[in-house]
């Protein structure tokens, strides 16, 4: 097995366990520091050592997947009764085992009156910026995981179908018809909550989390509860202060999509073992070495069933007891939670929104719009056009 | 000549000597054949198709004419120059200024002359932290002393800010590298004889004049070396920009060495990208050709 997984002493205890009681054995290689999975993938393949487990993004699973190297894992996620965000002709090829869902998060003792929509919240970034003397709600922009996924959200949130079609003929839709004019009005509200912050160009997550910790902003979009997390290890006095909510809504619109990262482990076709690998698959993940291993960092990392999500080893600790409200957000929205990924026909797997995450297109067109000169509709026609510039 | 005539035929007769010269050079051979020659010539290779890695087609020159006419490559290479030309020229501005002082006669030259080694010494990346823990937006030391100050209102962002990134970027370059020029100048300036100055004193000459008619002639060699140098090391530099601004925002400082990451590791266009190391090679190489050529660094050895 191939992992990057952190507390590895869970993952190891779970290996000798497996190992004593079975008739096959795991090895694990742990990725070397400063190395991808995918090149570490291709120096073990040239050795003839490839791995029968590899513990990767649903994005990665699912370009190994179409170019044919993934074995499927069907039965353990129809079993486990997992999120499935490699579903690929009949067939899964990825056992999902952390979900990190998008998340809002703000200052209950600065905001007022609980802002949920889009309007309410510029009201409301503006009063903060000018009686509070701190940013509103941060707009980030940029090459940057954190603007892609956020300009992403913000454009499902507004009900933009940014793709259409099936898996193998994806065609960019974010600037024809309907999709045009919300993803415009989008980047319009984008632009203008932006006026209220700092500017937060190129700005990863640890910069959000760090205006939090400086009290530079009283509200940020963000992944699970990162931020939570971030300042209850460095503010311990502010933590309490912070609460979940979901993205910005747009009133009349119910988005059925809630962007969650999704990783998880994915089986090597031409890897020699693959039952003993599957055998080992299915007793980590129902073993309560799992759930430790998702509590190591809990709001942050969630299992990929509901049913765990919901259990009691998974609430126990007490950080999320404080923060109740954040994981009562994923269980109400649970049904709605997919990667990226699954942005063809049916939430089927789409690889130019793969690419497109990639290459932090979403990221990069909120940087033309808030840094740059480009107003909201000539920054929808550059993203469709960088998008167009994807297709396969 | 003659040495050369004598010499010729004990070579050519295969001896000892021979031998030695083979061996001592093979290790040396090996080493470029494999870690120099091998990669640029794969590299090359790659150039010349769609899909390298995958399933390759030749194409001839198609990536390089897609990289040459793609509306991006002027502006990338306009942020090249620029960010080569200013940190070479504001180093040895700064390398000149700060040898000129230590080389006078003044209290505490010494200390200063050992601090200047300090940002050499540091890693690229302490340098990055560093310039971050003064400029963040949100953790930097100036933005924090100049709002207290009252000379502005609220943080600025250094680094994402269109007019403010590339200056910020040149401005850490600058603080790294400028210790280079610093100590091949002083080197210089510490072997003019101060027989040059006292005879010029005898004759009146004012310091402007002896800076004009003694130093800088003597130091013209040296300059050379560092605006060839140093300018070909920063048009090639990437760890300190991607360090601090990734390229951005809105690629104001993406240049070319950023572009070719953009495209190989981003992208997975490994034959454009190895097309704009190829014309990156050609670029510098011409630059050297004509720096040979017009500047005659050379005739320093001659005189």
């Amino acid at each position: 097995m191939l992992s990057d997984r952190s507390a590895r002493d869970i993952w190891e205890s779970s290996i000798e366990e497996f190992n004593a009681n079975s008739e096959h054995t795991v090895e694990v290689t742990w990725l070397p520091k400063g190395v991808t999975t995918n090149e570490q993938i291709e120096k073990m393949r040239g050795a003839g050592n490839l791995p029968e487990i590899v513990f990767e993004t649903s994005t990665d699973a699912y370009r190994e997947t179409i170019n044919g190297a993934t074995a499927p894992v069907t039965g353990l996620v129809d079993e486990l009764n997992t999120l499935d965000p490699v579903r690929y002709q009949g067939d899964s090829y990825l056992l999902p085992a952390v979900t990190i869902p998008l998340m809002g998060v703000y200052r209950e003792d600065i905001v007022e009156g609980e802002p949920r929509t889009r309007a309410e919240w510029v009201t409301e970034a503006r009063r903060i910026s000018e009686e509070e003397g701190m940013g509103g709600l941060i707009m980030p922009s940029g090459r940057t995981n954190n603007a892609t996924t956020q300009v992403n959200q913000n454009l499902f949130n507004a009900g933009v179908e940014i793709y259409q079609g099936p898996s193998d003929d994806i065609e960019v839709t974010l600037d024809q018809g309907d999709n045009r004019q919300r993803a415009i009005e989008t980047y319009r509200w984008m632009k203008e909550v932006s006026q209220y912050n700092p500017n937060t160009s190129g700005w990863e997550w640890g910069d959000t989390v760090n205006a939090f910790v400086q009290e530079q902003a009283a509200a940020a979009l963000t992944i699970g509860g990162l931020i939570i997390l971030q300042v209850q290890a460095n503010r311990p006095e502010l933590a309490s202060q912070l609460r979940a909510m979901p993205f910005p809504s747009v009133e009349g619109v119910e988005s059925d999509h809630w962007f969650a990262y999704t990783e998880g482990f994915y089986l090597n076709e031409s890897a020699p073992n693959l039952d003993g690998a599957r055998d080992y698959l299915q007793f980590f993940m129902s073993s309560d070495y799992y759930l430790n291993f998702i509590t190591e960092t809990p709001l942050f990392n969630f299992p990929t069933s509901l049913e765990q999500v919901q259990s009691e080893t998974y609430q126990s600790p007490d950080i999320v007891g404080r923060h109740q409200n954040l994981v009562d957000i994923v269980v109400d929205n649970w049904e709605n939670m997919r990667p990226v990924l699954a942005t063809a026909d049916g939430g089927s797997p789409n690889i130019v929104a793969a690419n497109a995450y990639g290459r932090q297109i979403m990221g990069q067109s909120a940087d033309q719009l808030i840094t740059g000169d480009l107003g909201p509709e000539e920054t929808v026609d550059w993203a469709a056009e960088q998008l167009r510039g994807l297709e396969e | 000549m003659g040495a050369v005539r004598e010499r010729a035929p004990a070579l050519v007769s295969g001896n000892s000597t021979r031998l030695l010269l083979l061996f001592a050079l093979l290790p040396l051979g090996a080493f470029f054949t494999v870690l120099w020659f091998g990669p640029m010539f794969y590299t090359l290779v790659m150039s010349f198709f769609t899909d390298p890695l995958g399933s390759a087609q030749f194409t001839g020159f198609g990536n390089y004419l897609d990289v040459l006419t793609g509306d991006t490559f002027p502006f990338y290479l306009w942020n090249s120059v620029l960010f080569a030309v200013s940190t070479t020229v504001l180093s040895l501005v700064v390398g000149l200024g700060f040898s000129l002082v230590v080389n006078e006669q003044l209290r505490g030259r010494q200390g200063l002359r050992t601090l200047m080694i300090v940002p050499y010494l540091l890693p690229t990346v302490v340098v990055v932290f560093l310039w971050t823990l003064m400029l963040d937006q949100n953790l930097g030391l100036l933005n924090q002393a100049l709002v207290e100050m009252g000379i502005i209102s609220s943080p600025i962002a250094f680094f994402s800010t269109p007019g403010l990134a590339m200056p910020s970027v040149i401005t850490a370059s600058v603080w790294k590298w400028g210790s280079f020029a610093f100590f091949i100048i002083l080197a210089n300036l510490q072997a003019i004889p101060d027989a040059y100055y006292e005879r010029a004193q005898v004759q009146g000459a004012s310091p402007w004049q002896q800076f004009r008619d003694i130093t800088f002639p003597n130091l013209r060699g040296a300059i050379l070396l560092i605006l060839l140098v140093r300018g070909i090391w920063m048009f090639n530099k990437f760890d300190i920009i991607w360090l601090t601004t990734r390229g951005g925002p809105i690629n104001l400082t993406t240049t070319l060495p950023i572009r070719v990451y953009d495209l190989a590791i981003r992208s997975g266009a490994f034959g454009s990208a190895t097309a704009l190391s190829g014309i990156m090679f050609a670029i510098l190489a011409v630059t050297g050709v004509l720096y040979f050529t017009v500047m005659e660094p050379e005739a320093e050895v001659k005189d």
